[in-house]
């Protein structure tokens, strides 16, 4: 990839099988070791620690975070830049969502343009401390990353010390202040903090998280310049991100698409017909569920959803064929299950949610349960330590505004979808083993 | 003993008129178990919810309702409510 022009893409996708369009790529599983990665990329050395190359880079383009909040990097950055010395920088790979596997199988490849990023990124400001933060369920990628820490070990200075955490277990563990709570060894889950983690988070120092597809992306981006970086995509949205794409048949697949790919590429370069879909979830569960038609229209770009009204989320582009009413009812019954269960409103709040939303997709609709699903949605946004009530919310609200038509339907005693296969929520076997 | 002194010393509403200061309350979701007491000690502020649990209908602190705030502060079994004065 040092010849820069040649290699635009795939990026994070390096090696993969590519689009004939040459605008989406599949993500190969094989890691790439550190050997490979040095002849791929090049060395890191010449990076590190400088903060005001970093802040040129990252002006002339933005790099959106990748967990799901789109916050701006240079912005994150600039707020920590006071606080140059003290600051402990997480990477967070920890995606409580289970619908996103893009950090997973981005370990899996590239643990090393991960590592790069994170010792960019900690070196500029000076950092003593850094975590790669994994989810429990992976030994495979807790191991796999454990092992490139090791194989960097010696041969290229990290200049900050990295280790792995593991998160907690359920949806919240992903969240920042759980991963906090859990780097800490306070239980992994979200805690109350009324001053933000920029003030006082991992070992009560100003604490930076960032995703680790943001940290590769940036990796890639202080190498080769914001030239290279903004050759592909649009002009809001430039480069390329990871997506999770569930099919209809419940499988998926993990692709690397060129920023402003319209989604009808997508599908279409993956075999699906608009047929076989009735309605897809964007952003994963705090995201929307949207109507096939509506769906085909979309761009793959952050900056383009958000003026269409949506979020990428953390990537999540997940399909499926059943009644859109039922599969929301499934995704907030999830969501109720997956409460931490330490904020009463969420606790007892989601469950009641869910129950009403239920009644809404049975054939015995009345006025009254929506008004009712109306209230708990006022009665409950804003009220959680975490953005769980939020996130439910969001789903129900958008999904009552945008089926408003279907719900009738159910009124009349009839449903133009047929219940569908329950495939956007996990099965129940996975709550059970939890 | 100096220590105690210390602590009603710095606190700034001993020096500043509580009039002239930003005052904001909060209520830490996580720690609250619903008890109530807050809403019967500052109903103007607080009001409860269908399952007992607090909502506060506003940020700011009135001067006039300190007092009240700290005893529903003080109060609280869980001491979830806080009041930050800038």
């Amino acid at each position: 990839m040092s010849d820069n022009s040649r290699y635009s893409f795939p990026r994070l996708a390096y090696g993969g099988k590519v689009s004939s369009s040459n605008r989406i790529a599949a993500i190969p599983s094989s890691t790439i070791h550190f050997f490979e990665h040095v002849s791929v990329f090049g060395s890191v050395e010449p990076y590190l620690g400088k903060l005001h190359h970093l802040k040129t880079q990252l002006s002339e383009n933005e790099l959106l975070g990748r967990g799901g909040a789109a916050f701006p990097l240079s912005k994150k950055i600039a707020g920590y830049e006071k606080h140059r010395g003290k600051v402990v920088v997480v990477a967070n790979g920890s995606e409580g969502e289970y619908l996103s596997r893009k950090d997973e199988a981005l370990l899996a490849r590239h643990p090393h343009l991960v590592l790069d990023g994170l010792s960019i990124l900690g070196s500029a400001l000076d950092a003593k401390m850094g975590f790669i933060h994994l989810k429990s369920s992976k030994e495979a990628s807790i191991r796999i990353v454990q092992e490139a820490i090791a194989e960097r070990r010696g041969v290229d200075p990290f200049r900050i010390e990295v280790s792995t955490t593991v998160a907690g277990v359920g949806y919240v563990a992903g969240s920042e202040t759980a991963v906090i709570s859990a780097i800490n060894r306070q239980g992994g889950l979200p805690l109350y903090m009324p001053e933000r983690p920029i003030v006082r988070g991992v070992r009560r120092r100003p604490t930076l998280l960032a995703n680790v597809e943001t940290l590769a992306h940036l990796a890639l981006l202080a190498r080769f310049g914001s030239h290279w970086f903004s050759s592909i995509g649009t002009e809001n949205d430039s480069g390329t991100r990871l997506i999770t794409l569930w099919l209809p048949s419940g499988s998926y697949r993990v692709l690397e698409v060129v920023a402003g790919t319209e989604f009808a590429e997508i599908f279409q370069a993956m075999g699906i017909s608009r047929e076989q879909v009735s309605c897809g979830l964007l952003g994963g569960y705090f995201g929307q569920l949207i109507d096939s038609d509506k769906l085909w229209t979309l761009r793959a770009s952050q900056s383009f959803l958000k003026s269409a009204g949506f979020s990428f989320g953390a990537g999540v582009v997940a399909l499926a064929e059943g009644c859109p009413i039922s599969e929301t009812a499934r995704i907030i019954n999830y969501l109720a299950k997956e409460s931490a269960g330490q904020c009463g409103p969420c606790y007892l709040g989601l469950p009641e949610l869910a129950k009403t939303w239920k009644s809404l997709a049975s054939d015995n609709v009345t006025a009254a349960s929506i008004s009712r699903v109306d209230e708990l949605c006022d009665e409950l946004a804003g009220r959680g330590g975490c953005a769980m009530p939020d996130g439910a919310v969001l789903l129900a609200r958008t999904s009552l505004r945008r089926f408003r038509s279907e719900l009738l339907e159910h009124q009349g005693g009839r449903c133009s979808y047929g219940q569908g296969s329950g495939r956007l929520v996990p099965p129940t076997g996975v709550l059970a083993a939890k | 003993m100096a220590k105690e002194v210390a602590g009603w010393f710095h606190r700034p509403a001993f020096w500043l008129r509580s009039d002239e200061m930003k005052t904001e309350i909060a209520i830490n979701p996580i720690a609250c178990d619903g008890h109530g007491i807050c809403a019967e000690l500052l109903p103007e502020l607080i009001e409860l919810d269908e399952w007992g649990f607090p909502i506060l209908k506003s940020r700011n602190l009135p001067p006039a309702l300190l007092d009240h705030a700290r005893r529903a502060e003080r109060l609280c079994p869980t001491l979830a409510v806080i009041i930050r004065e800038y």
